[in-house]
């Protein structure tokens, strides 16, 4: 197990301390691995609503409003849409706890993961309310996968009340690298954005409904954990990533809709990254 | 049916990140001459079985360039010449599926050619 401090180095741009900020909330939408070949076979894409870092507490997922995926092979021609919520079906998701609560899966045929280009899976959920701060939380996701090294889709803008644009493919970092993104509300950047950055010290094991073995990172100080930046001015951020696995990005309120059933609506996006080890 | 030598001493058995097996140059291109970076992509290929007696091939560049137009050619293991063809409008291409064991080459130009064995395709 490493120290996280000593191996962080988060590269910041625009960097200000966040003191008293609350618990990263950060809606998960895992595929296992992001960067495929079209003989990888069928996987299955998680959708759970949990604290990646400390691994709890997790919290009940409402049917989705909108779950589906944006395919697209090379610079030329539209995106493919394809609506997955009649694929989503719901599990009850334990994590660390001996209770669940509610999760959903989407199970993808090999058939429908082996042609050349990106995969972009967006997740629109319900929002949620958590009860500790009297507020709704709606975290716009994206997750990116590609498969066979053509790149597609993985950079273009969806006009999403609150969305992360990728710089760099979220599919293909070496750890140690950078990646950079633009805070986006409906498509126009937002300047100095609250940003949490999670690593997912535990993958989710389907089988099981579980986080699979123990913790890989130890926080030796509480702002090492879920960590906060700023965008800058223009929206744009970067990070570093000094190991491998899944990282979660969650830009806070940043959506336009600030009010839901009489309370405080923070419409929040998060992007997800997955850095490989050079070997 | 004629009969095509497929050369290819570079060959790399085990590849683990590219769906093909790559036998370019633009690498060497981009290492040798850094300031023509708008060339240096890498051919890509990748071929999955249709489970209805045809395979389909895809292809195309890692700067996400199409192949339509570029050359498709299938051989037997021993380098007899089962069909070449060219890849159509979406980069794709689908033939019946030989009944026995076969290379996929999408040639895009001299510098740039992928390879695909019959044993990699997915189902």
């Amino acid at each position: 197990m490493m120290k996280f401090g000593a191996a962080i180095g988060m590269t910041l741009l625009g960097c200000v301390g966040l003191p008293g900020m609350s618990e990263a909330h950060f809606q998960m939408l895992y595929p296992g691995e992001s960067a495929r070949q079209s003989n990888s076979g069928a996987f299955d894409l998680f959708a759970i609503f949990t604290h990646v870092f400390h691994g709890a507490p997790s919290m009940a997922m409402a049917p989705p409003r909108a779950l589906y995926m944006l395919k697209q092979r090379g610079d030329e021609g539209k995106p493919e849409k394809v609506d997955l919520l009649k694929q989503a079906e719901k599990f009850e998701w334990l994590g660390s706890e001996k209770s669940g609560v509610a999760a959903y899966k989407v199970s993808l045929p090999s058939a429908q993961m082996r042609s050349l280009g990106d995969y972009v899976f967006v997740l629109e959920p319900e929002p949620y309310l958590e009860a500790t701060e009297d507020k709704y939380i709606q975290q716009f996701t994206k997750t990116v996968v590609n498969v066979g090294g053509m790149p597609g889709n993985w950079d273009k803008v969806l006009g999403l009340p609150a969305e992360i644009r990728p710089l760099n493919k979220p599919y293909a970092n070496w750890t140690g690298g950078v990646f950079r993104g633009v805070v986006l509300a409906r498509g126009k950047p937002a300047p100095f954005a609250e940003i949490e950055v999670e690593y997912v010290n535990r993958k989710p094991d389907g089988a099981t409904k579980l986080w699979a073995g123990e913790p890989q990172v130890t926080a030796p100080h509480p702002a090492l954990g879920p960590m906060s930046i700023r965008a800058d001015a223009t929206g744009a951020f970067a990070i570093g990533l000094p190991r491998a696995g899944w990282w979660g990005i969650a830009a806070l309120d940043v959506g336009p809709v600030k009010k839901h059933l009489g309370k405080k609506l923070s419409q929040d996006a998060v992007i997800w990254v997955q850095a490989t080890d050079i070997k | 049916m004629a009969s095509v030598r497929i050369e290819d001493p570079r060959r790399r058995k085990n590849w683990p990140f590219c769906a093909a097996r790559l036998r370019s140059f633009a690498g060497a291109g981009l290492l040798l001459f850094p300031t023509t970076a708008a060339r240096a992509h890498d051919p890509i290929l990748s071929c999955f079985d249709n489970n209805n007696g045809t395979i389909t091939c895809e292809a195309g560049y890692s700067d996400g360039a199409p192949s339509a137009g570029q050359t498709i050619r299938v051989t037997q293991t021993n380098k007899r010449l089962i069909l070449e063809d060219r890849f159509g409008k979406n980069s794709s291409f689908t033939f019946k599926k030989p009944n026995v064991d076969f290379v996929v080459e999408f040639i895009g130009d001299p510098s740039h050619r992928a390879t695909f064995d019959s044993e990699d395709i997915g189902k």
